[in-house]
C-alpha cells in the first residue's frame, strides 16, 4: 500500500500529460484564438498545400525544405516538418516579444498573407501594427510592376555563357520611372575568392555553393552587366496584380537572405525566379525535369504565358550593352567627325582645341560625348581605371567639354535588338534523310542547346551549339553515331563602327566526334577553328573571311587555310554558304570543300533545315525538319 | 529643405556642414550594405560571384537606418556609377545623372539650373591635374562635397533637396 501510495504522484503526473496531449491534439470550445487558430490550420492540413509547401521552399516529393539558413524556420524542427512549421508559424501571429519589424508576422509577410486568405486569424495582438521595415524595403507605396530580365550570354566566364536573369521591382509611372533605382535581385552561388576552374566547374555542377539572392539598386547591377561585361538586357516587364506582386515582393522579403544550394544545370538562378513566380500566380513555371534549365527557357514560357486572359508579359524593353552605345555614337558621327576622334584616340597628347575647335559648337559636343564614352568603355574593358594610361587625356577631354553648354538633343542610341525569346527555343529534336555518293540514310537530331548562327538574332552572329547529336539508321545496318559536337561556337562580329585600335576578330571553334562522309566515314575526333573578320553587307547579311584550320584524326588530316562565307538572315529565309581551300602538310595536297544551308521557319519553334557539303569530287546532303523546345 | 527620398530616414540637413560626411559613410555603411541598403539582413549576402564574376564589398553595416537616408544614397550612387556618372555630368545629361537628380529630390522640370551650377562645380574638380591622380574613393568623396554643395546654394525658390 505505502509502496502504491508512494507512486501516486507520479501516476497522477503521467495521466495529466497524457490528457492534456489528447486535448491539445482536438479543437476546445473554451480554447485562446492561439489554439483555435492552430487547431483551425492543422485540421485543415494546410501543411499539405502546395502553397505551403512552396512557401518552404520544399520540392515536390520531398519533405525537406531546400533553404539551409536555420532562421527561415520558426519551428525547431521546421526544416523538415512542415507541419511543426505551420503549428509554430499560425503560434507566431500572437507573438509580441520582439520589435514589430522582428515579429514573426513581419518576417514573414507572404506566410501570413497566405494564411489569413486560409484561415480567419484574428487581429493581430498588436493592432496589426504596420510592418515597416518590410513596406519600406519592397517601396510598396508606388510599386507598380515586377520585370524579369534577360541578361545576354557571356564568354567570359563559362558559367555565364547561356545568360543570367535577374529581377526587378519597378517604381513610380512611367513618367518619372528611373529604372537604375528600381530594387533588383540576382539569385547567385557564393563563390570563394581566387576558386580555381576546376573546383569551380565541379562544385557548381555538383550543388558544393551556397547560394542566395542578393538585392541591390538596379544601377549596381548595371554597371557591372552593361558597363563592364558589355553584356544586352531585354527587360520583360509582367502584368501582374496588386495580390500577385505583393506576393513576389513579401516572399522575396522573407528569402532575400537565406541559403540554398546551387546546382549550376537545374537549381540556378532562373529556377529560383520561376519558384518565385509560380507561388505568387499560382501557374506553374518550374520546369518539369530535365537535365538543364538555361535562363532563356523562363522567358520562352513567360512570353508564352496568359493569365487570366491578359498575356502576362506586357511588353518587352531592350537596353543595350554600353559597348553598343559606344558604337551607336560612333556610327551618328559623319567622316570627318570619326576621323577627328580617331585621331585622339590614336593620339592621346593632341590639343582637344586643335582636333575639334573647327566644327561649330553641336558637333564638337558630339564628338566630345563620344570620346569620353569611348573612354569609359576602354577603362571598364581594362578592368582598372589606371591600367589604360588614358587618365590624363579623359581628365582633358572632361574639363573641354565642360566648357561647352549641355546639348540639347539626345546622344544617338542602337538600335534595338529583337529579344531572345523571338528565336527558336534551344533543345533540339529532328528527323530526316541523309544522302551521299555512298547510300542514303534516316537520321534522328537532337541537342539540348542549339542557337546556330541562322537563329542568331543578334546583329553579329552569335552561335553556340552544344551537344549536338546525330544518329542514323539504313542502307542494311542499324542505328549508328554520325556525329556528336559537344560544342560549336561561331561569333562573327561586324564592325558597327570604325574606332580606332577596336578589335572586330571574328572566331568559330567545334570540338566533336563525327564521320566524314566525304572522306573514310569512320568515326573519330574532330577538331576546327578559324579566325579573322566579318562584315555587314547589307542589314540582313554577314559576310566573313576567317583563316581556319580542321584535323581529323582518322584520317591523319590537318587541313589550314582561307575560308570565306556568309550568313543571310531574311525574315522568312535564312541560309549560309562557306568556301574553305587548305593545305594538308600530311597528304601534301591542296583541299577545296564548300558547305550551304537553308532553314525555312515554318513556326517559331518548328524549322526545316537542308544542308549540302561537297569536296567537289563527292557529296553529302541531308534534309530534316526540327521541333525545339 | 524639404525632404524627398522615398526610403529616407527622418533627419534632414540643411547646409554642408550638417551633412554626413562620405568618408564616414564609405566606413560606417560599406559599400557592399551601400547597394543593398534596405534590408540588413541581405548585406550578408554580398559576395555573390557567379556570372557577375565580381565580388561585393562586404557590408559592415551595422544599424540599417543609419545607411538608408538620402545622403547615403547619393553616395552610393556616386561611388558606384562614378565612371558613367563624370561623363554624363560633363555632357549634362544621362540617365545615372537622372538617378541622382531623382535621389536628391528634383522634379524634371527643376534640373537645368541644377545640372548648370552642378557642372561649374566639377570644372573646377577636373580643371586640377591631380584629378587624374586621385582613386576612385576620393573622387566620389569630392563629388559627394560638390553635389551637397550645389544643393545648398541653390537658388531661393528650387525645391531639390535630399533626406539626411
Amino acid at each position: 500500500m505505502s509502496r502504491f501510495l508512494s507512486f501516486r504522484p507520479l501516476l497522477g503526473l503521467i495521466v495529466l500529460l497524457a490528457f492534456s496531449a489528447a486535448v491539445g491534439a482536438q479543437p476546445q470550445a473554451n480554447a485562446g484564438p492561439r489554439e483555435r487558430a492552430i487547431n483551425a490550420a492543422l485540421i485543415a492540413d494546410l501543411d499539405r498545400r502546395p502553397t505551403w509547401r512552396r512557401l518552404l521552399h520544399i520540392p515536390p516529393g520531398r519533405e525537406e525544405s531546400e533553404i539551409q539558413s536555420p532562421d527561415f524556420f520558426l519551428a525547431p524542427d521546421g526544416a523538415h516538418d512542415s507541419r511543426a512549421e505551420l503549428r509554430a508559424t499560425v503560434a507566431g501571429w500572437f507573438d509580441t516579444s520582439a520589435a514589430i519589424d522582428e515579429r514573426p508576422r513581419c518576417r514573414f509577410p507572404a506566410r501570413y498573407h497566405w494564411l489569413q486568405s486560409r484561415l480567419a486569424l484574428p487581429p493581430a495582438p498588436d493592432g496589426d501594427a504596420a510592418c515597416r521595415r518590410f513596406e519600406r524595403w519592397a517601396g510598396l507605396e508606388d510599386f507598380t510592376s515586377v520585370s524579369v530580365l534577360m541578361v545576354s550570354g557571356y564568354l567570359g566566364n563559362p558559367a555565364s555563357s547561356f545568360g543570367h536573369s535577374l529581377m526587378t521591382f519597378d517604381h513610380g509611372d512611367a513618367a518619372d520611372h528611373n529604372a537604375l533605382l528600381d530594387m533588383s535581385f540576382s539569385f547567385g552561388a557564393l563563390v570563394p575568392e581566387q576558386e580555381n576552374m576546376l573546383a569551380y566547374m565541379i562544385r557548381g555542377f555538383g550543388g558544393g555553393y551556397e547560394a542566395g539572392f542578393s538585392d541591390k539598386l538596379y544601377y549596381a547591377e548595371d554597371q557591372v552587366y552593361s558597363h563592364t561585361e558589355f553584356r544586352d538586357i531585354w527587360r520583360y516587364r509582367l502584368d501582374l496584380t496588386a495580390e500577385q506582386r505583393y506576393m513576389v515582393a513579401a516572399h522575396m522579403y522573407e528569402i532575400a537572405a537565406k541559403k540554398f544550394r546551387y546546382f549550376f544545370l537545374t537549381k540556378n538562378c532562373t529556377y529560383r525566379m520561376a519558384e518565385l513566380l509560380t507561388l505568387a500566380t499560382g501557374h506553374d513555371f518550374t520546369p518539369e525535369a530535365r537535365l538543364w534549365y538555361v535562363p532563356i527557357e523562363l522567358f520562352y514560357t513567360l512570353s508564352d504565358t496568359r493569365l487570366d486572359g491578359r498575356p502576362l508579359v506586357d511588353r518587352i524593353d531592350y537596353v543595350p550593352s554600353s559597348q553598343r552605345r559606344v558604337y551607336a555614337q560612333f556610327s551618328a558621327l559623319d567622316g570627318g567627325e570619326a576621323q577627328a576622334v580617331n585621331a585622339v584616340i590614336v593620339a592621346p597628347d593632341t590639343a582637344l582645341a586643335n582636333a575639334f575647335g573647327a566644327w561649330p559648337e553641336p558637333r564638337q559636343q558630339a564628338m566630345l560625348d563620344t570620346l569620353l564614352a569611348y573612354y569609359e568603355y576602354r577603362e571598364a574593358a581594362a578592368r582598372d581605371e589606371s591600367a589604360t594610361g588614358l587618365e590624363q587625356a579623359k581628365r582633358r577631354a572632361l574639363a573641354y567639354r565642360l566648357r561647352l553648354p549641355v546639348r540639347e538633343s539626345r546622344v544617338a542610341l542602337p538600335p534595338t535588338v529583337a529579344p531572345p525569346s523571338k528565336a527558336h527555343r534551344t533543345l533540339l529534336t529532328g528527323a530526316g534523310v541523309t544522302a551521299s555518293d555512298a547510300a542514303a540514310r534516316s537520321a534522328l537530331y537532337w541537342a539540348p542547346y542549339y542557337r546556330d548562327d541562322l537563329s542568331s538574332l543578334s546583329p553579329s552572329v552569335k552561335a553556340l551549339v552544344v551537344g549536338d547529336t546525330q544518329i542514323s539508321m539504313g542502307n542494311g545496318n542499324g542505328p549508328r553515331l554520325d556525329r556528336l559536337d559537344f560544342v560549336r561556337l561561331r561569333q562573327l562580329r561586324i564592325n558597327a563602327a570604325d574606332i580606332a585600335g577596336e578589335s572586330t576578330l571574328s572566331w568559330q571553334l567545334q570540338a566533336s566526334i563525327d564521320r566524314d562522309p566525304l572522306a573514310g566515314d569512320r568515326l573519330g575526333p574532330h577538331g576546327a577553328g578559324g579566325i579573322g573578320r566579318a562584315w555587314a553587307v547589307g542589314t540582313q547579311t554577314v559576310g566573313y573571311a576567317l583563316m581556319s584550320s580542321t584535323a581529323r584524326a582518322n584520317e591523319a588530316e590537318w587541313v589550314t587555310g582561307p575560308e570565306a562565307g556568309m550568313v543571310w538572315r531574311g525574315a522568312r529565309l535564312k541560309a549560309a554558304a562557306q568556301l574553305h581551300y587548305g593545305y594538308d602538310p600530311f597528304a601534301g595536297e591542296t583541299r577545296t570543300t564548300m558547305a550551304a544551308r537553308v532553314a525555312l521557319p515554318i513556326e517559331r519553334d518548328l524549322d526545316v533545315r537542308f544542308e549540302l557539303s561537297s569536296n567537289f569530287d563527292a557529296y553529302s546532303a541531308g534534309l530534316n525538319i526540327n521541333r525545339y523546345w | 529643405m524639404s525632404l524627398s527620398w522615398r526610403w529616407g530616414g527622418a533627419a534632414s540637413f540643411s547646409s554642408p556642414v550638417q551633412a554626413r560626411e562620405f568618408a564616414d559613410i564609405y566606413t560606417d555603411c560599406g559599400l557592399g550594405a551601400m547597394i543593398a541598403p534596405r534590408n540588413d539582413a541581405v548585406a550578408a549576402v554580398t559576395n555573390v560571384t557567379w556570372d557577375s564574376g565580381t565580388t561585393a564589398i562586404s557590408s559592415n553595416i551595422s544599424s540599417p537606418d543609419s545607411c538608408q537616408g538620402g545622403l547615403e544614397q547619393t553616395a552610393s550612387l556616386i561611388y558606384n556609377t562614378y565612371p558613367s556618372l563624370e561623363r554624363e555630368i560633363a555632357a549634362g545629361q544621362g540617365e545615372n545623372l537622372d538617378a541622382l537628380m531623382t535621389l536628391a529630390g528634383c522634379p524634371s522640370v527643376d534640373r537645368g539650373g541644377l545640372v548648370h551650377a552642378l557642372r561649374e562645380s566639377f570644372a573646377t574638380e577636373v580643371g586640377a591635374e591631380a584629378y587624374s591622380q586621385r582613386s576612385r574613393v576620393e573622387k566620389s568623396g569630392r563629388l559627394y562635397s560638390v553635389f551637397h554643395d550645389t544643393l545648398s546654394n541653390q537658388p531661393a525658390g528650387q525645391s531639390c533637396a535630399v533626406v539626411g
